[in-house]
Order: C-alpha cells, then structure tokens, then sequence
C-alpha cells in the first residue's frame, strides 16, 4: 500500500490549522505512518487539532538526547475511520530550558508517559500534576537522568554510591 | 542424622521471589515445581508466606529499588534460611550486568546459598540445585 493522498491532506490540515510557518519539517516515508516536527509553541494547538481529527489514542511519548538538545516524539493512532495510520509529532527543545506544556488536559492517558520522559531525560512538562518517579527508584537523586549522554554510567555509580547505592 | 536435620532436610518450604524477572526463569521455577519434574518428592513446597519458609527462590536481578524489598521479604524469613539464586541475571546480573540501576548478582545483597545458571534456567537444573543446597545440609 502507497502513501496514498489522504496521507498528505492530514498533513495539509495540521499546517493550516496552525500555520504553515510552524510546521518545520514533515516526511511520509512509507503507508499508515507520518513524521511532522513542529514547534514547541504550537504542540498543544496540533495535539488538539488531530484528537478532533480522531488521533485519540497515544501510543507512547518517546524522548531523545540529539546532542545540544531534546527532542520529544508524540505517537499518535488513529481510531476509527482511516485507523492504523500513527502520526509522530517531533518537538526538539534545547537543553538549557528543557521544558514543554502537558498534553494531559487533552488526553488524560498521557500522564505516565510524560512522567517517564522526566524520569529518564528530564523533560519538565509544566501543568503536569505529579512529576514523581515512575521507572526510577524512589530514592533516585533528582538531577540524575540516566538516558542523556552526558551522564555517564560511571558517573551515575558514583552518584549512587554517594547516597549507599551500589 | 539427627531428628532436626532429618526433618529440616525433608521439608525445604520455598519462597519465590521475583526481583524485576523477565518471567523466564519463573515460569521454569513453576515447571519445576508441576509434576513432571516434581520438586515436591523432595518435600519441598511454594508458600505464599516467607514466615512459612526456609528457602528463598530468587530469579532476576536486583534493582535498586528491588533490593530493599528483597533484604524485608529475607529478614521476615525464620532462622534456619536458604537463599537459591535462580538464572543469569540473579547468579551475576547476566545482560543487565554493569547498568545504571542494578546489582551484580543476589550475592551483592544477601548471601546465597546456591546458584543455579541459564537464561531461562532449566526445571531439572533448578531441580539438580535444590538438590545440591538439600546434600549440604546432610541429606
């Protein structure tokens, strides 16, 4: 099955709906499956856009240390008519505010994905209304993100055995 | 042979333990336990309870946030008490050796008695290591 044209009319409606400037890249590599990155800014506007749109389930949120910042991939399926087809709306923040709005308002279900990107690369999701560990131990130290690259393991065992860890 | 050792030696009760498992190694410690291999002619049988138990069946490995979990189920165990680490991962962390969040091995934590290997360890293998930690005990 070819990306077929309705690929690219989704695509076309989340530029229109919150302008096309903010659209920075999109790409269909192959049938039921859509790349679009987009600004910080409008993350909240698209998700909105394509839950209307029936992209109601989240698959996952996915995080991503790309070296001078984060970058954070919202999986979206689509339910009912047309489903199957997963849009993945990249947003890249830099690492000096790595910061996002929730998306919890909008799909309740996301909450423990959000809290699993905080666990493991510290992306702070203002509104969100419990940050608290979720795959990390309880007693893991607070600025200690274990999947971005500038934590080392040796790093990260030393920091453990500081508080009678490892 | 004693009557303390005689009855200790043909009463192993067990606990099972899963520290972060994949399952394998749990599903080969039931296998073991079924009556094919039937650990339980040894006189060995799983409680619900580690107060009810002399021997703990660890499989997985120990995870920092596992490992106070483990040290509590271990204390509440009453004296005399056997620890049986079960597969790779819980005889030395086996793929997960050297990460971020885990210890390497049950023995970093708490004493073992016998280690049985194989990712999953097999039912006569983990049958063969009861057996082992039942002649130390002068069966």
């Amino acid at each position: 099955m070819e990306a077929s044209e309705d690929h690219v009319k989704i695509v076309e409606e989340l530029r229109e709906a919150i302008g096309a400037e903010n659209v920075i890249d999109w790409k269909i590599p192959r049938a039921r499956r859509i790349y679009v990155a987009i600004k910080p800014e409008k993350l909240k506007e698209a998700v909105k856009h394509l839950t209307e749109r029936n992209f109601e389930h989240i698959s996952t949120i996915s995080g991503v240390d790309v070296g001078d910042g984060v970058e954070v991939l919202y999986h979206l399926t689509r339910q009912g008519p047309g489903r199957g087809i997963t849009i993945s709306i990249r947003v890249k923040i830099p690492m000096e505010n790595v910061s996002l709005p929730t998306i919890t308002d909008i799909i309740p279900g996301a909450t423990l994905y959000e809290r699993e990107v905080h666990d493991f690369v510290g992306v702070v999701f203002v509104g969100h209304s419990d940050l608290s560990p979720v795959m990390l131990p309880d007693k893991w130290p607070k600025d200690v993100y274990p999947l971005l690259k500038k934590w080392k393991i040796e790093d990260i065992k030393k920091r453990l055995s500081e508080i009678g860890e490892n | 042979m004693g009557l303390i050792t005689w009855a200790r030696t043909r009463s192993p009760w067990l606990i099972h333990f899963n520290a972060s498992s994949c399952n394998g190694c749990d599903i080969e410690v039931l296998a073991a336990l079924m009556p094919r291999f039937d650990v339980e002619r040894f006189g060995a049988i799983l409680r619900g309870s580690p107060r009810h138990a002399d021997v703990l069946v660890v499989t997985g490995s120990i995870s920092m946030q596992v490992k106070d979990r483990l040290i509590r189920v271990y204390e509440q165990m009453p004296e005399p008490k056997f620890v049986v680490a079960v597969g790779a991962c819980a005889c030395g962390a086996g793929v997960f050796q050297k990460c971020y969040n885990t210890h390497d091995g049950v023995d970093k934590v708490i004493p073992v008695d016998a280690y049985i290997p194989g990712c999953a360890a097999r039912p006569d293998a983990i049958l063969d290591g009861v057996v082992k930690l039942l002649k130390k005990l002068g069966y």
